[in-house]
C-alpha cells in the first residue's frame, strides 16, 4: 500500500499527482512548496498571455495549470511522461504541450521556471530563453532559497533582466523579472555550456552537454569502472543511465563487434553520448549503436541483452532515494538474457549488494576501493 | 547522560554551522497599497553607515560573522519609494534620505538566539524655498530557539524598514509639505 500523498488542493481545483517513475513504497510527493507558490502566483494575477513552464519535473504545474494550455520544456523525458500520466490520472482532455528544445521564437510571454540542479543547464536554458522570449515577457522562478546563489541570480540578470528577489516563504524564494536583455548572438554561447575532454587510456573524446554528470572530467566512479569492464566479448550491450556514455563507448572501443545501446532519461545525456561517439572517431552506425530516451529500460524487449553496464543514480531530483536504482535493477533482470550480466559501480555505503542478491539470487564483488564497489550479478539460466 | 549527549551533539551541529559565512540577507520592504504621493519629487539617497554589512551574528564575545544585504539598503529604500512616490528628475521639490543606521545584531547562543533590528534615517525635504528635516528610527527585537533563521531575520528587518518608510510617508508635516 502506498504512503505517498497524492492529493493537491489549489485555487484551480483538487488534483491527484504522482511522480514518474512511481514507487509504491516511496513517500516522496510529486510537488513541493515552490510548485504551490508558483501556482498561487498564477492564481493571484491571472493573465491570457501564453504560458511556458520549464523544469516541471513531475508535471505538477502542467497538470494544475492545464486550462492555460501551457507549453512545457525541460531536459527530462520522465517529465514528458509525467504530463501524460498525470493528465490521465486527472482525466484531463487538454493536457500541456511538450517541446524540446525550445524553438527559436516562442509565443509564450509568461514563463514559470523551477531551477535545474546544474548551473550549466540553467545557463543553457537561460540562453535559450534569451533567444526565444519576446521582450517584456514575464518570468517567475521558484526554488528552495539556498539554491539562489549570487551566481544563479547573476545568470538571470545576464540573460533576461534584473530580478526582483522575494523574501523566504516555506524555505523557498521567488525571483520575478521582465525580459529586458537583448538576444545574445547564437555562435558565442555554446562554448559556455558544452565541454569536451579526453580519456586517453581508452582513446575517447567525451562531449558533455549542459547538465550531464561529470561536466569537466571523468568522474571517479566511472574511472574505477573503466578499469574493470568485462573482458569477454558479447553481442548486445546496454549502457543504462548512460550520462555522457563513457562506459558504453569504452566497451564499444574494446569490442568492435558489439552492438551497444545508450539509454538515459535526459535529452542532454543522449545528445552527449551521440556526440562523444562521433568525437571519438567511432562510426555512427544505426544498426550497431542506438541512443534511446527511456524510463529505465521500458522500451527494451525481454531477454534481449547480454551485458548491462550501469552507474546508477542515488537521487531523484533533489531527494536522495534508491528507488531509481531499484527500478534499473528490476528492468535489467527482465531485459537480460539468461546468463547475461549486470555490472554496476556504486558508492559502497549504498549497499546495493543485498538488493541484487534478493533480486538475482547472488552477486560477485569484482573490485572495491574505499569509496566505490563494482558488483556483478548474472541472470540465472531458465 | 542522554541529555548530555544530545546537548553535545547540538553543540557540534551549531559550531559546524558557524564555519560558513551567512548568505546576504534579502531586504524587500512591502509597499503599503494605500500610500501614494502624486506630487513630483527628485529622490536621492545616501548610505552613511560606517559598516557595509547588515547582519552581524555574534558568537559569544570573541567571534562574529557578517553578511551584507541584497539588494543594498539604499536600493531597497529606493525600490519601496519608487512604488509610492512620483519621481521625476526635473521636479521642483526634492527628497533626500540619509541612512544613518541599518543593522541586525544577532546574539547566537548554543541553544537560542536573540536578534535586535535597528534602523535610523534622516529625511530632508526641499519644497519651494523651504526645507523640512525629520528623523525616523525604529527598533525591534525577537528571539528563538537554536540557530537564527535567515527567513525570520529578513522578514523582520524588511517589516521594520517598511514600517519606518511608511511612517515617513504618512508624517503629517511631510504630507502637508507635499500637498
Amino acid at each position: 500500500m502506498s504512503n505517498t500523498e497524492t492529493a493537491l488542493r489549489t485555487p484551480f481545483g483538487d488534483f491527484q499527482l504522482r511522480r514518474i517513475p512511481y514507487f509504491n513504497r516511496s513517500t516522496l510527493r510529486a510537488w513541493d512548496a515552490a510548485d504551490e507558490w508558483l501556482i498561487n502566483s498564477v492564481a493571484e494575477s491571472p493573465s491570457d498571455k501564453p504560458l511556458l513552464i520549464i523544469n516541471d519535473s513531475f508535471a505538477s504545474l502542467a497538470t494544475v495549470l492545464h486550462q492555460f494550455q501551457p507549453t512545457v520544456s525541460g531536459d527530462s523525458y520522465l517529465s514528458q511522461l509525467a504530463i501524460q500520466e498525470n493528465a490521465r490520472l486527472n482525466q484531463l482532455t487538454d493536457s500541456a504541450d511538450w517541446q524540446y528544445p525550445l524553438p527559436q521564437r516562442t509565443q509564450p510571454q509568461r514563463v514559470l521556471m523551477k531551477l535545474p540542479q546544474s548551473q550549466a543547464l540553467l545557463t543553457a536554458q537561460l540562453q535559450q530563453l534569451n533567444r526565444c522570449l519576446a521582450p517584456a515577457s514575464e518570468v517567475l522562478v521558484c526554488a528552495r532559497s539556498q539554491y539562489f546563489t549570487p551566481k544563479v541570480k547573476q545568470a538571470f540578470a545576464d540573460y533576461l533582466g534584473e530580478p526582483e528577489v522575494s523574501l523566504i516563504k516555506r524555505k523557498c524564494r521567488q525571483l520575478r523579472l521582465i525580459k529586458t536583455r537583448e538576444a545574445v548572438a547564437h555562435e558565442t554561447i555554446d562554448s559556455e555550456t558544452q565541454s569536451q575532454w579526453r580519456v586517453p587510456e581508452h582513446d575517447l573524446t567525451m562531449v558533455n552537454h549542459a547538465g550531464v554528470f561529470a561536466q569537466q572530467q571523468l568522474d571517479i566512479g566511472a574511472r574505477f569502472m573503466l578499469q574493470h569492464l568485462p573482458q569477454k566479448s558479447v553481442q548486445q550491450v546496454i549502457d543504462l543511465g548512460c550520462g555522457n556514455g563513457v562506459l558504453g563507448l569504452a566497451y564499444a572501443r574494446q569490442h568492435p563487434t558489439a552492438q551497444v545501446s545508450w539509454v538515459d532519461e535526459s535529452y542532454s545525456a543522449i545528445a552527449s553520448a551521440k556526440d562523444s561517439l562521433l568525437a571519438s572517431g567511432l562510426q555512427a552506425e544505426p544498426k550497431r549503436y542506438q541512443f534511446v530516451l527511456d524510463n529505465c529500460l521500458s522500451k527494451q524487449a525481454n531477454s534481449s541483452a547480454d551485458l548491462i553496464l550501469c552507474n546508477p543514480p542515488f537521487h531523484q531530483e533533489n531527494a536522495i532515494t534508491d528507488g531509481v536504482a531499484r527500478q534499473m535493477f528490476g528492468d535489467a533482470k527482465r531485459v537480460l538474457r539468461p546468463g547475461g550480466e549486470l555490472r554496476i559501480v556504486a558508492n559502497r555505503h549504498l549497499g546495493y549488494h543485498q538488493h541484487l542478491k534478493r533480486l538475482f539470487g547472488g552477486y560477485r564483488n569484482v573490485a572495491g576501493n574505499p569509496k566505490f564497489a563494482i558488483i556483478s550479478t548474472t541472470r540465472k539460466s531458465l | 547522560m542522554k541529555k548530555l549527549l544530545s546537548t553535545a551533539a547540538m553543540c557540534l551541529v551549531l559550531s559546524a554551522c558557524q564555519s560558513a559565512a551567512p548568505p546576504p540577507l534579502t531586504v524587500v520592504p512591502q509597499a503599503n497599497q494605500g500610500v501614494q504621493i502624486t506630487q513630483p519629487l527628485q529622490l536621492s539617497i545616501n548610505d552613511n553607515r560606517s559598516h557595509n554589512y547588515l547582519l552581524r551574528i555574534e558568537h559569544g564575545t570573541d567571534s562574529a560573522q557578517f553578511s551584507p544585504s541584497n539588494p543594498l539598503i539604499s536600493e531597497a529604500v529606493k525600490g519601496y519609494l519608487t512604488k509610492t512616490l512620483t519621481l521625476k528628475d526635473n521636479a521642483s521639490s526634492s527628497l533626500h534620505i540619509d541612512i544613518d543606521e541599518a543593522i541586525v545584531r544577532v546574539s547566537q547562543k548554543t541553544m537560542s538566539y536573540q536578534a535586535n533590528h535597528e534602523i535610523a534615517i534622516r529625511t530632508t525635504l526641499q519644497y519651494g524655498n523651504k526645507t523640512l528635516r525629520k528623523t525616523f528610527s525604529g527598533k525591534s527585537q525577537s528571539e528563538g530557539a537554536f540557530k537564527a533563521d535567515p527567513a525570520v531575520l529578513e522578514r523582520e528587518f524588511s517589516d521594520l524598514l517598511a514600517r519606518i518608510l511608511n511612517d515617513m510617508l504618512n508624517d503629517p508635516q511631510i504630507r502637508q509639505a507635499l500637498n
